[in-house]
């Protein structure tokens, strides 16, 4: 019986550490983590900067055949210029570590102008904007409101080929064009976390 | 003297070999049910993205009897691992039914859409693949 509880014991440690450390990435609910980035030119962003606006983070790898396809034939072709024009901040973030896939200013700044996005890409060569996001994919989509509150983390759509084509439940659903309606409207965000598909994030390590 | 090969051709060769795609069926008897397979194997240190909505979806051919215009994970795809204990699958197989209203020789042709990837990247891919099917009367 003692063998019991301590096993139970045991158990109950090892569920609570496990939900420690996966609550440590932001949920819809709390607030979105600060940081700084450089832009293409060396120019440092802050979140901060955009205090009092709701963002967009798009999580960005131009070499990645999702995020082409996203932004060509997807979800995403158009779309910052869009929604910056109603007043959104969209900010793209290359995680990817140096001499990996998508990496690179140049590689960076050519996917900039062939997609016409209206809106900056930081880089974030270290990786540590990323994995505190817990950012997995490209593309992997992050919605802050204005208070600086997350409140959708997940996927651009819910059609995993990239180019709409393939909707699992059979209408393609844009679920950041979704959140953004659901915050512009001042309502709860009807779906507020997806699993997010693409390429993995080229992390250093 | 040879030149070493350069990233850029290496990498080049490494996506020519990432997948094979092939189209297998055996003979068919008119009015009868019958099933192609399509296989997809990844190779090369990649594996199948089993995320990617794999599809295949088949040219016309009303004397063949396909009963669908797409083919897909809802359609009996089976995924092999890429070895014991692997998390990723290397081998995907999609069952096509199709029941013949004509004999002769038929041909199943089509586009498998898909999508491989190592830890350095994705490819997503089209293969256009084409199979003979025989088929007879069927005895009475």
């Amino acid at each position: 019986m003692e063998g019991m509880r301590t096993l139970l014991r045991s158990l109950s440690l090892a569920a609570s550490l496990l939900a420690s450390v996966a609550a440590a990435e932001p949920q819809p609910g709390t607030p979105a983590p600060a940081f700084t980035l450089n832009d293409l030119d060396g120019k440092a962003v802050s979140l901060a900067n955009a205090k009092g606006k709701v963002v967009v983070l798009e999580w960005f790898n131009p070499s990645c055949p999702f995020v082409q396809r996203a932004h060509t034939k997807g979800s995403l072709a158009g779309m910052a210029k869009k929604e910056t024009a109603d007043g959104v901040v969209w900010l793209a973030i290359n995680s990817g570590a140096p001499g990996r896939e998508g990496t690179g200013v140049e590689v960076n700044r050519a996917a900039q102008k062939e997609y016409g996005l209206p809106h900056t890409v930081l880089l974030d060569e270290s990786g540590s904007v990323g994995k505190e996001y817990g950012a997995t994919n490209t593309p992997n989509m992050f919605v802050i409101d204005a208070k600086g509150t997350l409140v959708y983390r997940g996927a651009i759509d819910n059609s995993p080929d990239g180019e709409g084509r393939s909707p699992e439940s059979g209408t393609l659903v844009n679920y950041v064009e979704q959140a953004l309606e659901d915050v512009a409207a001042g309502r709860a965000v009807r779906t507020p976390s997806t699993k997010p598909y693409g390429c993995s994030v080229k992390y250093g390590s | 003297m040879l030149q070493p090969a350069t990233a850029a051709c290496q990498a080049a060769h490494a996506e020519a070999t990432a997948w094979t795609a092939t189209a297998a069926a055996g003979s068919g008897v008119r009015g009868e049910p019958g099933t192609a397979v399509i296989t997809l194997t990844a190779r090369g240190g990649f594996h199948v993205n089993e995320e990617y909505p794999l599809s295949f979806r088949p040219t016309a051919v009303p004397a063949l009897g396909l009963a669908k215009q797409r083919y897909g994970k809802a359609d009996g795809l089976v995924l092999e691992p890429c070895a014991a204990g692997s998390k990723d699958a290397c081998t995907a197989t999609l069952p096509v039914a199709f029941t013949p209203t004509a004999t002769g020789t038929l041909t199943m042709a089509g586009t498998l859409s898909f999508s491989v990837c190592n830890p350095e990247k994705c490819l997503i891919e089209q293969a256009e693949l084409g199979v003979p099917i025989d088929v007879a009367e069927p005895e009475h």
